[in-house]
């Protein structure tokens, strides 16, 4: 359409945007990473990187989300009371999270980490998946897993509901999409100067080990 | 003081100005780290404006010898996503001070201290080398009346987008959504502008179209 001005007039009204403040007392951790932490970040690559407050904002709302996952076992919470987290209280991943909350924020998070070379993101949400993948073939219907699973305790086996509609579907979709994008990784990285990657061997997501 | 990681065999460190001024000597072209230094406003390193208009002259010439490469239409548009630093922007953590956090200073999650730390924290996967396919279908030549056809649903699509976008601008703006009888705002998503951050997300492509040269994304995406 050659909307610029209205693209640069939408980018400029961002950058008053405050994660400080909120409308809700709880907020929903997957629908805030999907609509504004992948808003950011997927305008900041269309547009060729050439607005940096994008990727600014992307970092301030990456800080925000992954406050999220300071939990004991470092799950994250996905109904989270942002006030409380704020004021700095104890706080512990939920015992009934739905799938799709828990397992489609990889997508974003990868993307956050290579972009600012900061790895805290992509550590974030790669012990979740270290879960799923350690038990994708013990649950009720091996392969797949249920609708609600249990982050507190690390048990994604329990539930006996599945399906790869609603609550669920995510989940599924953002496994491709995340390998692909590790895959290109390389070729979208754009900050050398923070990985050095030239004295690093290969390492895939399967076999980078799980240490806390 | 910028936070810096560096990883090496599966583990990230974390390091500061040192570290950066390190990594910022590693061996690359001068202008490319001159480039860099000047488009992050680098603390360590001081260039006058008689350089950086020099740079900004030198930035456009490897610009424009860049886009002109004969490459062949897909090597190009992978391999030039990630060969552009000076065009792209270094995301800046605020400076946290354990003795301002009761001051007037603004709150910043960043700030918020960590009560499970990471001990060892695990780096990105290097990537391979396997290229995607393209997926786009490849669309036969269409005619006149087929290309009428196509134009007046695109005639609509736009349509429709402007209507939205206009409707949010002037009932909803900054909000989270624009309720579609009454026209009332409605925060469903903690009020931060969803629907607008969420239609960036996107619109790339619909605000500035297929033709734009502002990303090899978007030439990927558009087919």
């Amino acid at each position: 359409m050659g909307l610029y001005d209205e693209f640069r007039s939408a980018v400029k009204a961002i950058e008053v945007i405050d994660f400080s403040t909120c409308a809700l007392d709880e907020i929903n951790v997957f629908e805030t990473t999907i609509r504004y932490l992948g808003g950011f970040l997927s305008a900041y690559d269309l547009s060729g990187g050439q607005y940096p407050a994008l990727l600014q904002k992307a970092g301030e709302m990456g800080d925000m989300l992954y406050v999220a996952f300071d939990t004991p076992n470092r799950m994250p919470i996905t109904r989270w009371n942002f006030k409380a987290a704020a004021a700095g209280a104890s706080q512990e991943a939920g015992e009934n999270v739905l799938v799709a909350e828990i397992g489609s924020l990889t997508l974003e998070f990868t993307r956050l980490s290579q972009l600012t070379g900061d790895p805290r993101y992509f550590d974030a949400v790669q012990r979740i998946m270290d879960i799923f993948d350690a038990q994708q073939s013990k649950t009720k219907l091996p392969g797949m897993w249920s609708v609600v699973v249990n982050a507190k305790k690390e048990d994604f086996t329990g539930g006996t509901g599945f399906t790869i509609g609603g609550m669920a579907d995510s989940l599924y979709e953002y496994l491709p999409k995340v390998r692909e994008s590790n895959i290109l990784k390389a070729r979208f990285l754009t900050r050398p100067s923070n990985i050095s990657s030239s004295a690093e061997p290969p390492i895939s997501i399967a076999n980078s080990s799980t240490t806390r | 003081m910028l936070e810096t990681w560096f990883c090496r065999n599966g583990d990230c460190y974390l390091s500061t100005a040192a570290a950066k001024s390190r990594a910022f000597h590693a061996p690359r072209p001068f202008i490319t780290r001159a480039l860099y230094s000047w488009s992050t406003q680098s603390h360590t390193m001081m260039i006058n404006s008689r350089w950086k208009i020099l740079l900004l002259f030198s930035a456009a010439f490897i610009l424009l010898v860049l886009l002109k490469s004969p490459y062949s239409r897909y090597s190009s548009q992978y391999s030039n996503l990630g060969s552009r630093p000076g065009s792209y922007g270094v995301f800046q953590r605020p400076h946290c001070s354990s003795t301002a956090h009761h001051d007037n200073t603004k709150f910043q999650w960043a700030c918020v201290p960590t009560r499970y730390p990471v001990s060892r924290m695990r780096s990105l996967p290097v990537a391979g080398s396997n290229k995607i396919p393209r997926i786009q279908a490849t669309f036969p030549k269409e005619s006149s009346s087929e290309r009428t056809t196509r134009l007046a649903r695109l005639d609509a699509v736009k349509g429709n987008f402007s209507h939205a976008w206009e409707g949010y601008k002037s009932h909803a703006w900054l909000r989270d959504e624009v309720m579609p009888l009454s026209g009332r705002p409605h925060d469903p998503f903690g009020g931060w502008a969803a629907s607008l951050v969420d239609s960036l997300g996107w619109s790339p492509l619909s605000l500035l179209g297929c033709s734009s040269t502002l990303s090899n994304i978007t030439q990927i995406l558009c087919g």
